[in-house]
């Protein structure tokens, strides 16, 4: 039997809460819940989702280590406290973990994207993150999904298909928002609409990764990095081969729990 | 069968829509090409020593790329414009040149220089911050001197006055044209669109002036001869800033109401030409520096010392009693502060002439649908549509 210890990882982001579970370097189960209003419940909620996915159950954690904008309000029983990871740290470490060749990690979040740039060992060594007006880059691609009546992979499906390219602005999230209706107004192919919105994402993201050097192999992280149609623009953008990582959204969650163990 | 003047306008749309084209047919001819930004540049000077000065315009085409180059609430044509250099469009220009007038433009003519390959082929030329005062006349006097001869070291060419002479009848000749089109709207019946006006007065910002004198004559000409067509929708005017989609402008007369674009009143339109360089004068410079401080000023540049007063609006005024639109449309691009300031001053002088009016925010898209809404309900309040 192996003898490591069983711990959770828990990325707390502002629209999902990531749970993972780990023993040593092997990942067990894993869950993926609405943070919505109660971030505690959401951690809870996602903890045992991924216990259960595991197999196991919640005594045999010995440690739950959280990452996230959100890390701190995490009240894990019996101690009502978890360890925190930085998640930027969090994310080099959850990347380089998923690809040991990877030095840059590129993550599309809901509220937040961000670059990180680190060394073999998964140490920071550059990062940048978003400007504010371009906040909320994941909120928008789901609720421009809403608005076409699609989730966000059926979304990023419609846009594989699109023959035309279409512009929307790219100001922020909200004009760009104002722009996608207008074209949806105009009667313009669901699919050109859908590509345009993916196009936008990647967009501002590329802008984003412009502003330092991006050291080979990139990689993708984050919710959005399931979007093959938001995929398919990057390498383009950023003038580079991407690859997106294995679970992409529990990067985090993953990191926090290598970090931990790597800090000890 | 087309019209005369319909395939002269033509002409000009395809002009228009492949300037790219256009300009290196022109390079192809042996044409020395200086770009230029904003139209602050005396282009009399570049064109008395053989050059064709053409207009930087953007490409409508959304991209974040310029963000990491300028900044984010900087307009989207500075952005657009700063775009065509780094992506090369432009690389058949000889020389880019910029007159500062705004610091977005400023930023995007800097993108340029330090990162599209113009670092030793371009040129800044100082354009005083307030021309309303006394000292104005003599600074552009001096800057245009200073221009001029780099222009001389740049095409090993001396520029006499005689070449200046030369250029500034060509210049003022191209005025003159563009005036008398546009005075076409003020007619009820007029032969000619807005958005076809708007079209020829883009195009000759890119064309070589001779062959655009020669079309715009051709048009006028044609023009003159055809009956008018019998106007009976709302009479709108532009006032605001640069904006060179013309699809904007076509949106205008592709409402669900009846309506008549008749003047625009910009520095991609009727700022852009509606002035004129003294001509026959010994000191060619200050003909130029009178000519240009004459114009229509550019918002950021508009403001009389000690009153506060903007000389725009005495044209706008003017353009209003002349042109009697039912409503006047301002369009701006998005974070122009100079513009909005000035939106802000106009809307008062609107209502006192009882002229309804409406914004239009510019950036790199046109949404159609909420600017046709927008324009509608100017319509509706014009018209005092009961729903």
């Amino acid at each position: 039997m192996n003898k490591e210890k069983l711990l959770a990882g828990i990325d707390a982001g502002h629209i999902n809460t990531k749970a993972v579970i780990m023993r040593g370097q092997e990942i067990l189960g894993y869950c993926i819940e609405p943070t919505g209003f109660d971030v505690v419940d959401a951690a809870q909620t996602a903890l045992n989702g991924a216990s259960e996915n595991a197999d196991i159950s919640f005594g045999e954690l010995r440690g739950v280590i959280a990452t996230g904008i959100f890390k701190d309000m995490i009240e894990v029983p019996p101690q009502n406290e978890a360890i925190s990871v930085p998640e930027y740290m969090a994310d080099a470490k959850g990347a380089l973990f998923l690809n040991k060749d990877s030095r840059t990690v590129i993550d599309i979040g809901g509220n937040i994207h961000k670059t990180i740039y680190y060394d073999q060992n998964g140490n920071l060594l550059d990062v940048i993150q978003n400007d504010k007006c371009a906040d909320g880059l994941g909120i928008f691609y789901t609720t421009m999904a809403k608005a076409l009546g699609l989730s966000e992979q059926e979304m990023s499906e419609l846009a594989l298909k699109s023959t035309k390219n279409l512009s929307i602005a790219i100001q922020c999230a909200l004009s760009a928002e104002t722009d996608a209706i207008d074209l949806i107004c105009q009667g313009r192919d669901f699919a050109d609409v859908a590509d345009a919105i993916a196009k936008y994402v990647a967009e501002r993201v590329a802008d984003m990764s412009t502003y330092m050097t991006l050291t080979k192999e990139v990689v993708v992280a984050g919710g959005l990095a399931k979007s093959q149609a938001v995929i398919k623009h990057l390498p383009g953008l950023i003038k580079q081969d991407v690859s997106v990582l294995k679970h992409p959204e529990y990067v985090g969650a993953i990191g926090a729990v290598i970090g931990y163990e790597g800090g000890k | 069968m087309k019209k005369g003047s319909e395939t002269i306008i033509e002409d000009f749309r395809h002009i228009t829509d492949n300037s790219h084209e256009y300009a290196k047919s022109l390079k192809g001819k042996g044409q020395l090409l200086a770009g230029y930004m904003c139209t602050h540049i005396p282009e009399e000077i570049l064109y008395a020593a053989g050059m064709a000065p053409l207009r930087i315009l953007s490409s409508h085409e959304s991209q974040a790329m310029t963000r990491s180059y300028i900044h984010e609430t900087y307009c989207s044509f500075s952005h657009d414009c700063a775009y065509q250099g780094l992506q090369q469009n432009y690389d058949y220009l000889d020389l880019i040149t910029h007159g500062s007038s705004c610091i977005h433009m400023a930023e995007a003519f800097n993108v340029w220089v330090r990162f599209a390959g113009f670092q030793e082929k371009s040129f800044l030329m100082t354009f005083p911050h307030i021309i309303h005062t006394k000292q104005a006349g003599g600074l552009m006097k001096e800057t245009f001197g200073e221009f001029k001869q780099f222009i001389e070291k740049f095409t090993k060419k001396s520029i006499t006055d005689d070449d200046i002479e030369r250029a500034i009848k060509v210049y003022n000749h191209t005025r003159r044209l563009l005036i008398r089109l546009w005075e076409f709207l003020r007619r009820d019946n007029p032969p000619i669109t807005g958005p076809d006006v708007a079209t020829a007065t883009l195009a000759s910002q890119v064309m070589d002036k001779q062959e655009c004198n020669q079309m715009l004559d051709q048009l006028i000409r044609c023009l003159e001869a055809e009956p008018g067509k019998e106007q009976s929708g709302v009479r709108l005017m532009v006032t605001g800033g640069a904006c060179d989609d013309l699809r904007i402008f076509d949106l205008f007369e592709d409402l669900n109401y009846s309506t008549n674009l008749i003047f625009i009143d910009s520095c991609t339109a009727a700022r852009y030409f509606w002035f004129e360089v003294p001509e026959e004068r010994t000191d060619k410079l200050e003909a130029l520096a009178e000519g240009y401080i004459s114009r229509i000023p550019c918002p950021s540049k508009d403001t009389v010392p000690g009153t506060g007063e903007k000389k725009r609006f005495r044209f706008i005024q003017q353009f209003i009693e002349e042109f009697r639109p039912d409503g006047v449309v301002m369009l701006y691009q998005r974070f122009c502060s100079p513009q909005s300031m000035d939106i802000q001053a106009l809307k008062p002088i609107l209502k006192n002439l009882g002229i309804p009016s409406t914004e239009l925010e510019l950036d790199t898209t046109v949404p159609k649908i909420s600017f046709g809404t927008q324009l509608e309900a100017l319509v509706e309040t014009i018209n005092r549509v009961a729903p």
